[in-house]
């Protein structure tokens, strides 16, 4: 045991020569750090991929997989000094030493400059205690995807060893804010899901709030102040950066989720004198009503085409509640504490996580429907903003670090959490994307 | 007139202490207790004590300084009749507006009620505190309650609108209690007298 902790507490370390050691790789201004390593977790050997071609590699394919996949608590990547050899192929690796090493799988490959921005990426993926090939494939790649292409090996490692999705070529959109009073910018990023690449999609001097990803993992809709006199719900195709603007009523136009099918959007309207739930179809910006309540009704998010849940105070504390679309009574789901709010649901529908405040601190909980049984993940004073990973393995959220927002993800066992700063500004409000399709 | 005289001078002093040394100021009581979180800020002169004058604008002869005016309410108005205090507070979730602004938030609505051209925009705000989403709405319920009280003062609908930004426009950016106090608050915004 002792051993097996001796292993994997130099995590940091390793993350900090990738963001260190490889400058060229990074062009984005975050800085990853894992706070808590997962005990339960598969040990991987994860050797430097071998590289043909003049100068330094352009970018460390094995570091990346292997921040990912420590990224999700459900692999432990051996360290690096701990590596009893660097094979580059197959033919090379002698499968005794690595059983010694304690890992149960090893990944190895190498990187080739076939010309100008052409590269090809070859890796396999082996099984040390079966001695045998898993998988394996021949990647042709161009300058500037090398670390999408890394984030694609760590979806193919994960999914052929847990049978479930690797979520590690998603995007995230988040709000980020520069400067303060005046001065303020608010900014609109989608980044790569570890952070790394991030894109401003929209810059403003007014705030921007609650970016949602449509199914499609290409449109977003957010909430946007821009109009001096009356918020906004905009949707904005990330690719092309076109945008319309959805609904602008008097009141409130907030927390827009989409709908299963992408068809249409939940959100918060209080147009008729108090905030409460609609369903807005997605072209024609119409909008039924689905709470009835004098009462505070907020942040909706589907649980399947039929279901919402959403924040009420109406017993007089925030807490959630479900409800059919098509209206009806709403049932209480959360028992345990004053405020239970901010409700994301994972993709099967199973599990909810939320803001859950206690005592005068807020963290991410996760409370399962079938037992209604809540775990506090985070240890935050400030955390908020969840947002389930496709896969249901994973939440991103917002929290507060030094005085500065920051993004942290935790996997839902609560066995590792990362934090994603960025160096200048505050980060909030991420936003996890579908798998790309 | 020698009764105004008399409160002008009084009001000079004060003023003039308030200027001479803001840390004496700083520990200065509040004058009412229901209100621990009402801030002292700069430009905020609700600490100041000048006493009624029925509604004139008054001068203090001896240093030049503007004394402001009270209307009938006691409360501090300028040369047109509008309320100084533009900015409300608010106790964590709470949507209800302190005892002792009521007469202020009405005096505003008197004003506007009695302007046909006056247009207000209340600006609902909280502090870090909860989600963000459900503290946009917890400012516009903020907004509300001037909103009702502004109405109850005969001002039209089309007088007044409403804006809550929730937690996105803090005027301090601290991560305590001081911070939060100053941002959990209603701003009346005149686009027009």
């Amino acid at each position: 045991m002792i051993e097996k902790n001796h292993k994997y507490k130099p995590v940091l370390a390793v993350l900090l020569w990738m963001v260190c050691l490889a400058p060229g790789m990074v062009r984005a201004a975050m800085e990853i750090e894992i706070t808590r390593a997962g005990l339960s977790a598969l040990p991987i050997a994860i050797v430097p991929f071998g590289w043909s071609g003049t100068g330094e590699a352009p970018s460390d394919i094995a570091a990346v997989v292997a921040n990912d996949l420590q990224s999700s608590g459900r692999f432990r990547a051996l360290d690096r000094q701990d590596l009893v050899a660097t094979p580059d192929s197959g033919a090379e690796v002698k499968y005794a030493n690595w059983r010694l090493s304690g890992v149960d799988y090893l990944l190895i490959g190498r990187v080739d400059h076939v010309r100008n921005d052409d590269y090809t990426i070859q890796f396999q993926l082996l099984d040390v205690l079966r001695q045998e090939h898993v998988t394996g494939y021949n990647l042709s790649v161009r300058n500037g995807h090398l670390r999408q292409a890394a984030h694609e090996i760590a979806d193919i490692v994960y999914e052929k060893i847990l049978n479930e999705k690797g979520i590690f070529s998603t995007r995230i959109a988040y709000i980020s804010t520069l400067g303060q009073g005046d001065d303020r910018v608010y900014r609109l990023q989608v980044a790569d899901s570890d952070g790394q690449n991030p894109v401003a999609i929209l810059t403003s001097k007014r705030p921007l709030m609650s970016p949602a990803w449509a199914p499609d993992a290409r449109r977003l809709a957010y909430v946007s102040f821009e109009d001096t006199k009356r918020s906004a719900i905009f949707i904005q195709d990330t690719r092309d950066g076109s945008r319309r603007k959805l609904i602008s009523r008097t009141g409130i136009n907030g927390a827009p989720t989409w709908s299963p099918d992408g068809k249409k959007l939940a959100a918060v309207l209080s147009h008729s004198g108090n905030p409460e739930v609609y369903v807005i179809d997605a072209e024609t910006g119409q909008a039924s009503q689905v709470t009835n309540n004098p009462a505070i009704d907020t942040e909706p998010d589907w649980i399947d085409k039929n279901t919402v849940v959403f924040t009420s105070d109406r017993s007089g504390s925030p807490q959630l509640y479900e409800v059919a679309v098509s209206g009806g009574r709403a049932e209480r789901i959360t028992f345990e504490g004053r405020y239970n709010a901010s409700p994301s649901v994972s993709e099967d529908g199973s599990t909810i996580a939320m803001v859950h405040g206690e005592g005068g601190q807020y963290r991410i909980a996760v409370i399962d429907r079938p037992t209604g049984l809540m775990s506090v993940l985070t240890e935050g004073s400030l955390d908020e903003s969840p947002s389930f990973a496709p896969n249901g393995g994973m939440i991103m959220y917002a929290s507060e670090s030094g005085g500065k927002g920051v993004l942290g993800a935790v996997s839902v066992d609560g066995s590792v959490k990362q934090r994603i700063t960025l160096k200048e500004g505050d980060v909030r409000e991420p936003s996890w994307s579908p798998l790309l399709q | 007139m020698h009764m105004i005289r008399k409160l002008s001078t009084i009001g000079c002093i004060t003023l003039m202490l308030a200027a001479c040394s803001p840390a004496d100021r700083e520990e200065e009581p509040v004058p009412q207790q229901v209100r621990p979180q009402a801030p002292q800020r700069p430009g905020d002169v609700s600490g100041t004590q000048v006493g009624t004058v029925g509604g004139k604008q008054i001068t203090g002869a001896e240093t030049g300084q503007e004394i402001p005016a009270r209307n009938a309410l006691g409360v501090m108005i300028d040369e047109f009749g509008v309320p100084h205090h533009k900015v409300f507070y608010f106790d964590y979730d709470q949507a209800s507006i302190h005892q002792e602004d009521l007469d202020t938030v009405a005096s505003h609505g008197q004003y506007i009620a009695s302007s046909p051209s006056a247009r207000v925009r209340l600006e609902g705000h909280t502090d870090e505190r909860g989600t963000r989403e459900y503290n946009v709405a917890l400012g516009e319920n903020r907004a509300k309650a001037v909103q009702r009280i502004l109405q109850l003062q005969g001002v039209r609908p089309d007088q007044v609108s409403v804006l809550s930004y929730g937690e996105e426009q803090p005027v301090e950016y601290g991560h305590e209690a001081d911070s939060w106090a100053l941002n959990r608050r209603v701003e009346i915004i005149y686009e027009s007298r």
